[in-house]
């Protein structure tokens, strides 16, 4: 379908609050650290620089290219002509926010690594709903994204994402000895499309964990 | 013909894209383009011909990912050689009477240098270097250092090349569209790092389009001496869902790019997506254009990994990193307290400053080891250039080398000895240096000697290279109250300076002052006098309200601030918040017959909790208001999350709150030097991880309960974390990893403790753990979050103590 890499970048999205509180592991406001986080979220506004970039594969290729043995994946692809690979990144800048007040508040340094999961989650939504539109057009449906980590999907598979969608210099995304991404606040994943719509339960919804501390309501 | 000497005098014209061709030519997807080199050498000299045939004066070798990270050290050999005799051959077939060079190219590595990688500055260095040393070796005419998205990677780059050869160097990075490399560093401050460390040429390729990358030229040739090189993308790649093409035409980019030309570019060529008919277009529409010259733009910079800091009005260097006369910061460099000393750093970055001075020079302190250790630190977190100040010139080189930007070092003197110790490392690492004004005889008592003095120094550089415009003079403060006539000498020797000599000064102030009472008067009445006799820089204490006054004011007055904006800013917005005057505690309320220090507590109101504690330090004894205040009030909190009735930034704040009592308790202890401290705890996250943000939770709480936490990072070797618990003689040692596969090196980490420390209890968590995973990996305990951590240190102290 399509050749070669290609990088989308978006402008800044409102903060989703409730969302932030949540990460922070908040299950409602509370006073103080509703001013604390206005406070935060005033000083990281500009911090963030959203990348992604991403490659359309022919499923099949894709297994092969990404040597993905993963039964969940397969399931996840199941019935896709096309994978769509994709790498986000909302910059290094959070990284040295989190670091820097690890040292002078640890608060901060807390909200501000939950502020950047918000981020990094809204800009895939992002790039995944435009995968969606552009899939539409062509009478695909994509499938609920699938990470690098999820089930048995291992984390070994990153460098074959980093290979093939060439993330450091296409968005600045490095990848250690170790598989972790820098900056961290990013993620990996894949989209399968597929001719046949499907009923689309995402995120929290299709996880079995239900005892989680983060679940949704 | 000498590479250099034809770029004086020439408009340079680079090549273009290379792996579109080469795709073309057949590449399989996933192929190593590198390799090509050796198994289908003909195509890529093809390519190179082409080039040369459109007009290229300058072709890069298929060397971008040549490195020793993807091949081995035989097959990186072959590769480079092979490349830079297909560029000759391809010179050699190609027609036209035009120069022809051959550049080693070499490109990022992919991977991104600690602390936010795991790449080490030095492997960096010596990882650019074999290829570089291969390219001497098989005989390229220079060196071009090509899209790079960091500016420590390239500092380590073009330290590479520097350290192996006398080649010509261009340096060229990749910009996003908001105009800074993908880690923050603006044109300006690459300009400052590039030009300093002697590079021929500074530029910018790929990513952006001729019509993007406009602004990005126009910085690059405003603030740069050397030549400025430009290398646009064909423009983005579009597709029309069956080809992918990139959506400038080559006349549109010949007719842009030659735009650069007239703008002053002196090296041009394309990057991804443009092909030898865009460099022929680009040639014939620039042949008429003759090359502007290169002037020398006379700055005085320095710089940090994302900004440049220039001598264009006065600036303020904070001083505040200094153990001298501070026993609260010596205590900290004695027990390495990396937070209390970056805390320094960033209240002095909240009060405006523009640089800061890093000394650590203290009895007991290695500073060959200590202040690079600081400076990496300080760069972590804090984006201001810093002053490397000391006069141990292995501790400058050391510190000199891994800061990531153009430094500032404080400094030389007259001294025959100072200038053949210092001049050759601003040579090398590109400095800008302080040259204090005295020499073997002393500092002389009058200002016409300082001057000579000064002048004297700024010969001696000369005679290393280095520019007056990297000298900023130093004529020195004295104290007035030893005589009288100190600070008007000073004043004449900097107006002389300024005047006569040209260059930038700087002063440390505050010396003028010493033995008066109500010193921030003195010093800001002689900070405004210095001003107005050239000053440049003053190093000076952020904090000072009064200095902050007289600079604000100086600036509006002498036509330095637009509008007055800095100053009606300062007025309204930072003045009244340096005066606020701390409340207290009293008024924070006494809820559930909690004292003013519990309640500030429970509540995480940091600076009550100080003020609390502060005034009860007058009356009672470290000890008992850690007790029966810090502690109860403390566990209060902890209990309520335990119980899920407080959520963790509430414990998190609480925490802050207690640690600000405890800085208050630790002023007061260092001036009595008696400690109420439970026993020590190494914290390490293993050897791979990067994540620390739950570690420094389970430290900072850690703390507050009274236990000495070394902690000792991330991404930790298990011989490091053996070595600390030895060395600390520590009873627990807590480790962290967050994910699946790191787990195997916090197993290793355990094996090795077990051998080698086996009294030691080893505590563990995170994200991946569990209970049943933790005994698996032979730990003694499993903390599910910061309060397990703290529940299980008790314990086993309890058992011990």
């Amino acid at each position: 379908m399509l050749n070669g890499v290609f990088v989308k970048t978006y402008p800044s999205s409102p903060f989703d609050r409730q969302e932030i509180l949540r990460y922070a592991g908040c299950k409602n406001d509370f006073a103080a650290g509703t001013a604390l986080l206005e406070d935060a979220l005033c000083e990281c506004e500009k911090a963030f620089s959203y990348r992604v970039c991403y490659r359309v594969f022919e499923t099949e290729d894709f297994f092969k290219r990404f040597q993905a043995q993963s039964k969940a994946l397969r399931k996840n692809l199941d019935g896709c002509d096309y994978t769509v690979a994709f790498a986000a990144t909302v910059g290094l800048d959070i990284d040295r926010l989190i670091a820097k007040y690890a040292n002078v508040s640890v608060t901060k340094s807390w909200l501000f690594q939950a502020i950047g999961a918000e981020r990094i989650e809204s800009l895939c939504d992002a790039f995944c709903a435009d995968i969606k539109a552009q899939a539409k057009e062509k009478g695909y449906y994509p499938r609920p994204r699938f990470s690098v980590g999820y089930g048995d999907f291992p984390l070994e598979t990153q460098k074959y994402f980093f290979a093939e969608l060439d993330c450091a210099r296409k968005i600045g995304l490095t990848l250690t000895d170790s598989f972790l991404m820098s900056p961290t606040k990013s993620v990996t994943a894949v989209v399968g499309l597929s001719k046949i719509e499907k009923e689309e339960k995402t995120g929290c919804a299709v996880c079995e964990k239900t005892d989680c501390a983060m679940r949704r309501k | 013909m000498d590479f250099r000497k034809f770029l004086q005098q020439n408009t340079v014209y680079l090549d273009g894209g290379m792996g579109t061709l080469l795709q073309k030519a057949g590449l399989p997807l996933g192929e190593l383009p590198e390799r090509w080199n050796v198994t289908q050498a003909g195509e890529v000299q093809a390519i190179h011909a082409a080039y040369f045939n459109a007009g290229s004066h300058v072709v890069a070798t298929n060397t971008f990912g040549a490195n020793c990270l993807k091949f081995t050290e035989n097959e990186l050999e072959e590769i480079v050689r092979a490349a830079i005799e297909n560029a000759r051959l391809g010179a050699k077939k190609s027609h036209g009477t035009q120069e022809k060079f051959v550049a080693l190219d070499i490109g990022p590595t992919g991977k991104l240098l600690k602390p936010y990688g795991d790449f080490e500055f030095e492997d960096a260095v010596e990882t650019f270097a074999k290829t570089v040393r291969l390219g001497v070796k098989y005989g390229a005419d220079l060196v071009l250092i090509e899209t790079m998205g960091d500016s420590y990677e390239t500092k380590a780059a073009l330290l590479a090349v520097k350290e192996n050869c006398d080649l010509p160097v261009l340096v060229s990075c990749a910009y996003g569209e908001d105009g800074k490399l993908m880690t923050g560093a603006s044109p300006e401050a690459m300009v400052a790092l590039v030009e300093g460390m002697g590079a021929d040429a500074v530029g910018v390729n790929c990513s952006l389009g001729p019509k993007q990358m406009r602004g990005i030229v126009e910085k690059l040739l405003k603030v740069a001496s050397v030549p400025v090189l430009v290398k646009p993308n064909a423009g983005l790649p579009v597709t029309d869902g069956k080809d992918t093409y990139y959506d400038v035409t080559e006349e549109e980019f010949a007719l842009e790019t030659a735009e650069f030309v007239k703008m002053g570019a002196r090296l041009v060529g394309g990057c991804c997506g443009t092909t030898p008919a865009y460099i022929e277009k680009l040639t014939a529409k620039t042949k008429g254009i003759s090359p502007l010259p290169i002037t020398d733009k006379n700055r005085t910079c320095v710089s940090s990994y994302t900004h440049a800091v220039a001598f264009d009005k006065p600036l303020l260097i904070g001083e505040r990193i200094n153990p001298t006369g501070k026993k609260r910061f010596r205590q900290a460099l004695a027990e390495k307290d990396v937070g209390y000393i970056l805390n320094e750093g960033i209240v002095q970055q909240e009060k405006g400053a523009h640089i800061l001075d890093v000394n650590v020079g203290a009895p007991d302190i290695c500073e060959a080891e200590e202040l690079p250790r600081y400076v990496k630190e300080l760069q972590a977190v804090i984006d201001l250039p810093l002053q490397i100040d000391t006069s141990d010139s292995a501790a400058m080189e050391k510190a000199m080398r891994l800061y990531n930007g153009k430094p500032f070092v404080n400094s030389v003197n007259g001294k025959r000895e100072s200038m053949a110790a210092v001049f050759p490392l601003v040579k090398k690492y590109g400095g800008v240096v302080v040259a204090l004004t005295l020499d073997e005889k002393g500092i002389p008592d009058t200002a016409e000697d300082r001057l000579a003095i000064a002048e004297k120094i700024v010969a001696e550089a000369a005679k290393y290279g280095i520019s007056k415009k990297d000298i900023v003079v130093d004529p020195l403060a004295m104290t007035v109250s030893a005589d009288k006539n100190a600070a008007t000498v000073t004043l004449t020797a900097l107006r002389m300076i300024r005047q006569k000599l040209g260059v930038h000064t700087s002063l440390g102030v505050s010396n003028v002052s010493f033995g008066l009472p109500a010193r921030d008067t003195v010093n800001a009445a002689f900070f405004a006098l210095a001003l107005e006799n050239g000053l440049s820089a003053a190093i000076m204490n952020p904090n000072s309200v009064e200095m902050q006054k007289t600079y604000y004011a100086f600036c509006a007055l002498k036509g330095l601030d637009e509008n007055c904006g800095e100053y009606i800013r300062f007025a309204t917005e930072k003045l009244p918040a340096f005066q606020t005057v701390v409340q207290a505690a009293a008024q924070s309320g006494n809820i559930h017959g909690e004292t003013p220090l519990q309640s500030a507590i429970v509540r995480g109101l940091k600076t009550e909790a100080a003020v609390a504690c502060e005034s009860l330090l007058g009356v009672r004894s470290a000890q008992e208001i850690v007790e029966t205040e810090i502690v109860p009030a403390l566990d209060t909190v902890g209990k309520a999350y335990e119980e899920k009735r407080a959520y963790l930034p509430q414990l998190l704040m609480s925490a802050e709150a207690a640690k600000a009592a405890f800085e208050q308790i630790k002023k007061n202890m260092s001036q009595a030097g008696s400690s109420v401290k439970k026993c020590k705890i190494v914290l390490a996250t293993v050897k791979g991880d990067i994540h620390d943000i739950g570690k420094n939770i389970v430290g900072t709480l850690l703390e507050n309960y009274g236990f000495t936490v070394i902690d000792l990072g991330r991404d930790i070797p298990p011989e490091t974390v053996l070595n600390a618990a030895q060395a600390e003689n520590a009873p627990i040692v807590g480790l962290s990893a967050l994910m699946t596969t790191t787990l195997p090196s916090m197993a290793e980490t355990i094996d090795l403790l077990r051998e080698k420390a086996p009294a030691v209890k080893i505590l563990v968590g995170g994200a991946v753990l569990t209970e049943e995973y933790a005994a698996k990996l032979g730990a003694d305990g499993y903390a599910k979050d910061g309060m397990g951590a703290v529940r299980y240190a008790e314990e086993i102290y309890a058992k011990i103590k």
